[in-house]
């Protein structure tokens, strides 16, 4: 390959790399510069919008080369310019792997998906075929060569797009966001392989992810992104230890720092600019630190769930099975009651949509039955279910089809009465309830995301639901989308509606909802308040669940102090310690 | 899920195992034959022989019954149509008396000829929806797109077929979402007639040809990542080869369809016999 003479070292060099997409002026990427070292495992962190993926592409040639737009400065891959290298020199130095596991599979089984790269760059077949035996071990997918895509769970559609970008065996992989769709298992296989990568076969990584506990544990250096600009290039530790960064970038830092900031605040402590970002040193400190400060052991009460309102919605004894024989949910028995939050977990393919779709519903059981507010709802149609039980997608996109934000509000009401002020008075309260009477007149699609999320709540809202199902809202989104999306819920349910939410991302719930469903294999496995739910660690771990870092934290104090603890939240493990011991002050 | 009429199923059968190319040849044969012959009694042969070389290809004979009864209603309807208007009846069945109905009254009559005629019709119809999966269904979708490709085809219109067969059901997938969010939006499609169902339908266009556009913005930059340039000019993991046994049959599909049309004009064989007695 030819080398140019303002060649670097170094496997990655971008220089001064601004970018605008086609058909606008607005620059997504802004002077951007850095070198990346061969085998180093860099993370990309930054909120929605701030050029992520956009700088991904930029890496492997995709930008400007095959998108288009205005692009100013340099990217040199392996010593090469991108834009004077071809797509298939482009492709087997930089392997890419995508965010959708659907989209970037595009072949009929797994083996062709992975011979289709090499077949491009014209690898013979004898060739192929070793190869594919060659990355499937690697992602641990051997005896799957013949299954078609849709056969896989997200997980392992994931590693095959990674098996497949590996065959062309690139010195460099590019992942933006490859768990984010994912469930907690399937999260857990892929960043196991991205690890492996990395560390057995000196493959280097840039990774694009949210996941401030797995930048810490892995990335050797973070890439931290805002408006198209490089904010920080750093450690993860220099990072997440610098709170006013992690709040300018709305990013999340590790929750067990969080807590020795919290700590920092009321004890001294030695090294003071050195707070732990991993689990691991965390504790390390602790035991360091253990009897220099003032520890006062409390369990915290957990919510009352008795003497709630009625059972709204009551399940029994239900039994699914698919045409295709898979039997679903196992004798399913469940009561939810008026005023409740309740979160069901679990992980994909374990019956937590089909329960839902039994509310619904969308499904009918095959055995049990499902009475919604005291009545079967075997005697009612979807649609009149609809004005008791509101379902909200996790893709808004999914459900907008009209030409104005109010007539998609409309839509529901005007579907099911004929009474036209009743109509326009339920499409304004709704409309204001989520604060969108300003866009009304306006088209959805022209929205933002978050304006997007609210139309679809608002239209759901319009039919007056007295319980809002809500499916995996926060998948997807950044972490301030995601807590976005929670204080709304919160606000909803504290409103008097009923909420039932499904969703992955544990760490979110503590306060905001009061009961968790764990289900898996078709049948109610926890069904506890959340305080008892998230410290069954062991039960979430079989289920592989991660129960949020401070709850994990939290036990490990609960081991050094020899009692049993239970607090859910970094201000409630703070709650247990007291400034006793050298003051801040007293220096 | 709802992959239904395009469902796979792999087996090592000989029909399975036949070149695509035979196959698609296959298709052309039927094609041929389906509109060579207008007798019930061939054209049912026909059908029947669709379902045996089927059901030896590793169709189970349950999908083939399920995809014949979903159809049904359509079959019954071409025959009472042709029975009650066809231009060939002439034999009244049954009918209402004359009385019953004034003005056609004695015209509006179930004929035998119009009747024999859309059995003809139905299994036309049969023979031509059950071979797209005896092809589709036992095929290995890569020797298909390497037949085409064997055959000349540009490679950028084959991988356009591959990648719809992938994206097919994930776009049914996702018109049976769009349609469950408007009912549950108090839709109530259980209620509603065909003409309003179809524009229930149409509003689903929205959201679904957004969403397609969405996904193959991301699968253009998928490819792009994968090298792919449309280009023929690539290896192929698989290869084809005619075997002894796909020459035979395509002999005798060849022979058997062009002596079925010499026979047809030439002696009138597989036409409705009726038209030929003088009334």
């Amino acid at each position: 390959m030819a080398r140019k003479k303002t060649a670097c070292a170094q496997v990655i060099c971008v220089r001064d790399l601004s970018y605008s997409y086609e058909g606008t002026d607005e620059l997504v990427l802004k002077d951007l510069a850095f070198g990346v070292e061969e085998g180093e495992f860099v993370a990309v962190m930054g909120p929605s919008g701030a050029g992520k993926t956009t700088l991904c592409l930029a890496l492997n040639g995709i930008i400007p080369c095959f998108m288009g737009g205005r692009f100013y400065g340099q990217v040199q891959v392996l010593g090469g310019d991108t834009l004077n290298l071809s797509v298939a020199e482009l492709a087997q130095h930089v392997g890419m792997v995508f965010q959708d596991p659907e989209t970037q599979l595009v072949a009929n089984s797994v083996e062709d998906e992975i011979a289709f790269g090499l077949e491009n760059v014209k690898v013979p077949p004898d060739e192929i075929r070793r190869r594919i035996g060659e990355v499937l071990k690697i992602v641990r997918l051997e005896g799957y060569e013949l299954k078609h895509p849709n056969a896989l769970s997200g997980g392992q559609k994931q590693r095959l797009a990674i098996a497949a970008a590996l065959a062309l065996r690139p010195k460099i992989m590019v992942l933006d966001e490859p768990t984010s769709q994912l469930d907690p298992m399937g999260a857990e296989e892929v960043f196991s392989v991205i690890r492996e990568l990395n560390e057995t076969l000196g493959v280097t990584v840039i990774l694009v992810t949210h996941d401030s506990e797995r930048v810490a544990e892995y990335a050797d250096r973070v890439l931290l992104l805002l408006d198209g600009h490089i904010l920080a290039d750093c450690t993860p530790d220099e990072l997440f230890r610098d709170a006013g960064l992690v709040v300018q970038a709305d990013i999340r830092a590790p929750q067990v720092t969080y807590f020795y900031r919290g700590l920092a605040d009321k004890v001294e402590l030695q090294p003071a600019d050195e707070l732990p970002t991993r689990l691991g040193d965390s504790v390390e400190r602790l035991r360091s630190l253990w009897g220099q400060v003032a520890f006062a052991p409390r369990l915290y009460p957990s919510q009352e769930l008795a003497g709630l309102g009625d059972v709204v919605i009551a399940a029994r004894d239900l039994h699914f099975t698919y045409p295709d024989g898979t039997h679903a949910l196992r004798g399913l028995s469940l009561d939810i009651r008026k005023g409740e939050a309740v979160a069901i977990i679990g992980q994909n393919g374990g019956g937590k949509s089909t329960l839902v779709k039994h509310f619904l519903h969308l499904l009918k059981a095959t055995q049990g039955q499902v009475h919604i507010f005291g009545q079967d709802i075997a005697g009612y149609s979807v649609s009149q279910l609809a004005q008791r039980i509101g379902f909200v997608y996790q893709n808004p996109d999914a459900q907008i089809f009209s030409k104005s934000v109010e007539e998609e509000v409309r839509f529901g009401p005007a579907n099911q009465m004929k009474d036209k002020p009743e109509v326009e008075r339920r499409v304004r309260a709704a409309l204001e309830e989520m604060d969108l009477l300003d866009v009304a007149q306006q088209h959805p699609l022209a929205l933002s995301k978050g304006d997007r999320e609210r139309v679809a709540v608002a239209a759901v809202l319009a039919l007056e639901p007295e319980i809002l199902v809500f499916d995996e809202p926060t998948t997807g989104q950044d972490y301030a989308g995601a807590l976005r999306i929670m204080n709304m819920i919160r606000r909803l349910h504290r409103e008097g509606r009923t909420v039932v939410i499904i969703t992955h991302h544990l760490y979110l719930l503590p306060d905001y909802i009061d009961r968790v469903v764990l289900v898996g294999a078709g049948q109610i496995l926890l069904d506890a308040p959340i305080r008892v739910a998230l410290n069954e660690v062991e039960l979430m771990r079989q289920t592989y669940l991660t129960p949020p870092q401070i709850v994990e934290f939290v036990r490990e104090i609960g081991a050094l102090a020899q009692t049993p603890l239970n607090a859910l939240t970094v201000d409630e493990a703070l709650g247990m310690f007291a400034p006793v011991l050298p003051k801040k002050d007293a220096r | 899920m709802v992959t239904g009429y395009v469902t796979r199923f792999s087996s090592q059968s000989a029909v399975a195992r036949l070149d695509p190319r035979v196959k698609l040849l296959l298709i052309l044969c039927i094609l041929v034959l389906v509109f060579t012959w207008s007798n019930p009694a061939y054209l049912w042969a026909l059908v029947l022989l669709i379902v045996v070389l089927s059901v030896a290809g590793g169709i189970p004979l349950s999908f083939v019954l399920r995809l014949v009864l979903i159809v049904a209603p359509f079959a019954v309807m071409l025959m009472l149509m042709h029975g009650f208007f066809n231009a060939f009846g002439h034999t009244p069945l049954i009918g209402p008396p004359p009385a019953w109905v004034p003005i056609i009254g004695g015209k509006l009559a179930l004929r035998l000829e119009g009747l024999i005629f859309g059995i003809g019709m139905a299994g036309r119809m049969y023979a031509l929806l059950l071979t797209m999966p005896l092809v589709i269904s036992t095929t290995d979708l890569n020797k298909l797109v390497l037949a085409l490709v064997k055959l000349n085809i540009p490679y950028k219109i084959t991988f356009v077929i591959s990648t719809a067969m992938r994206f097919a059901p994930l776009l049914l997938e996702e018109i049976h979402t769009i349609i469950d969010a408007q009912r549950l939006r108090g839709l109530e499609i259980e209620k509603m007639n065909l003409i309003r169902r179809a524009k229930v339908y149409s509003t689903v266009a929205v959201p679904l040809i957004l969403g397609a556009l969405n996904k193959s913005m991301q699968l253009e930059i998928a490819l792009q990542a994968k090298a792919f340039s449309g280009s023929g000019d690539r290896t192929y993991l698989h290869s084809i080869e005619m075997r002894p046994l796909d020459w035979m049959v395509t002999a005798i599909a060849v022979g058997g369809t062009i002596l079925a049309v010499i026979l047809r004009i030439t002696a009138g064989y597989g036409g409705l016999l009726f038209t030929l007695i003088p009334r």
